[in-house]
């Protein structure tokens, strides 16, 4: 695992977005997702993963289901995906303000 | 996508299917132990070496189609081996018929018992650990500064 | 959760009760009179096993474990004893007795406490498990 969130050379999803050609013109990339639906598609991952993990803490503890490593792995799941969709929000909210200095 | 890459990141797919292996794997050693004075006794089982042979061939899978770094790992049902509703796995054992039969006709070996009860509870601690040190990697890899 | 030991504590209080019945076999190998001072030879006792935990808490897991079937008593498990001074001789003068070989008994026991000892074990290692898992949250 040795580059989890593709930070080196952009391999991941945090990479540089697509390029443009030289015979490309500004606004020709439009037809990709925008960040917006790229940000509420993993929100809604986690979501899920949060769900996920609540209910499996909930069927534990009512007893349907007895597998306490399942529901630790799901639960740490969720927790990862808490952990970086958080780290983009922070990371976001810096972009910004460092944007809203330059006057 | 970036989710689903954390999530899946790394040797933590392949450790999560061994530790619920080995943990739900526990249960029938602990019947077949419970059950050594038993008349007529047919011990469960299931193979860890049929587990070794499906999580092989699901890791390969991965790797040639992600490069083995991240992506789901896409695991084949056996007759043993079956998904459970979360999507996780699920034992469903057979009866064991190695061993000799003895004049009882219960075919135990307290020191294979023994011996599956101890490597067993270290293939889930070693999975365990190794699980761990994953997720810090994962967690240190999230939260330092790009 | 609950119940994640009752595969392994259903093996010991089996193998307990087992080694009761043997006690109580070998505390009667002379007992030829019943609580009521009747001629009542007391017959070997023997406990069977089979597999599955009737009172498992959770009903999925009910079969797995073991559980007595039954502790019964061996109407063939006597003796023709000579011993013409007995006031409970036949004819003959042969009493009844139990047959109870304190060896066979012994061996039993050993075999009893060897399984005992192995469920403890058990239990043990189920409890590693599931320490080990909650380690993954620390």
């Amino acid at each position: 695992m040795a580059d989890p969130v593709g930070l080196i050379g952009g391999a991941g999803p945090l990479g540089p977005g697509p390029r443009l050609t030289p015979a490309q013109k500004p606004g020709d990339l439009r037809g990709g997702p925008s960040f917006k639906d790229v940000l509420m598609e993993n929100l809604n991952q986690v979501n899920k993963l949060s769900d996920d993990a609540t209910r499996a803490i909930e069927d534990l503890q009512t007893g349907k289901r007895d597998d306490v490593e399942g529901v630790i792995l799901a639960t740490q799941k969720a927790d990862n995906a808490f952990r970086m969709l958080q780290a983009v929000r922070n990371k976001v909210v810096q972009a910004y303000e460092e944007v809203k200095q330059m006057r | 996508m970036l989710i689903d890459q954390v999530t899946n990141a790394g040797a933590m797919p392949s450790l999560e299917m061994t530790m619920r292996f080995a943990a739900q794997r526990q249960n029938l050693i602990a019947h077949n132990i419970a059950n050594i004075e038993t008349p007529d006794f047919r011990p469960l089982d299931a193979s860890p070496r049929g587990f070794q042979k499906m999580l092989s061939e699901a890791v390969d899978a991965r790797r040639s189609s992600t490069g083995g770094a991240h992506g789901r790992l896409n695991w084949r049902e056996t007759a043993e081996l079956k998904r459970a509703p979360d999507g996780g796995l699920s034992l469903r054992p057979t009866t064991s018929s190695r061993n000799i039969l003895f004049h009882d006709r219960n075919n135990r070996d307290l020191e294979r018992l023994m011996q599956d009860l101890a490597e067993n509870t270290q293939v889930f601690r070693t999975a365990s650990e190794l699980m761990r040190t994953q997720v810090n990697q994962l967690q240190r890899a999230i939260s330092e500064r790009v | 959760m609950y119940g994640s030991l009752d595969i392994s504590v259903s093996g010991m209080i089996a193998q307990r009760t087992r080694a009761a019945v043997i006690a109580n076999n070998l505390a009667n190998t002379d007992t030829i009179l019943n609580a009521a001072g009747e001629y009542d030879p007391y017959l070997r006792r023997e406990i069977m096993f089979a597999p599955g935990d009737p009172a498992a808490a959770d009903p999925s897991q009910r079969a797995l474990g073991v559980h007595i079937q039954a502790i019964e008593a061996n109407p063939d498990a006597l003796r023709a004893k000579y011993d013409p001074t007995n006031p409970f001789a036949d004819a003959g003068g042969y009493v009844q007795v139990p047959d109870i070989d304190p060896l066979t008994e012994q061996v039993n026991m050993l075999a009893a406490t060897r399984a005992y000892e192995a469920n403890v074990a058990a239990a043990e290692a189920t409890k590693t498990i599931l320490a080990q898992s909650l380690r993954l949250l620390a």
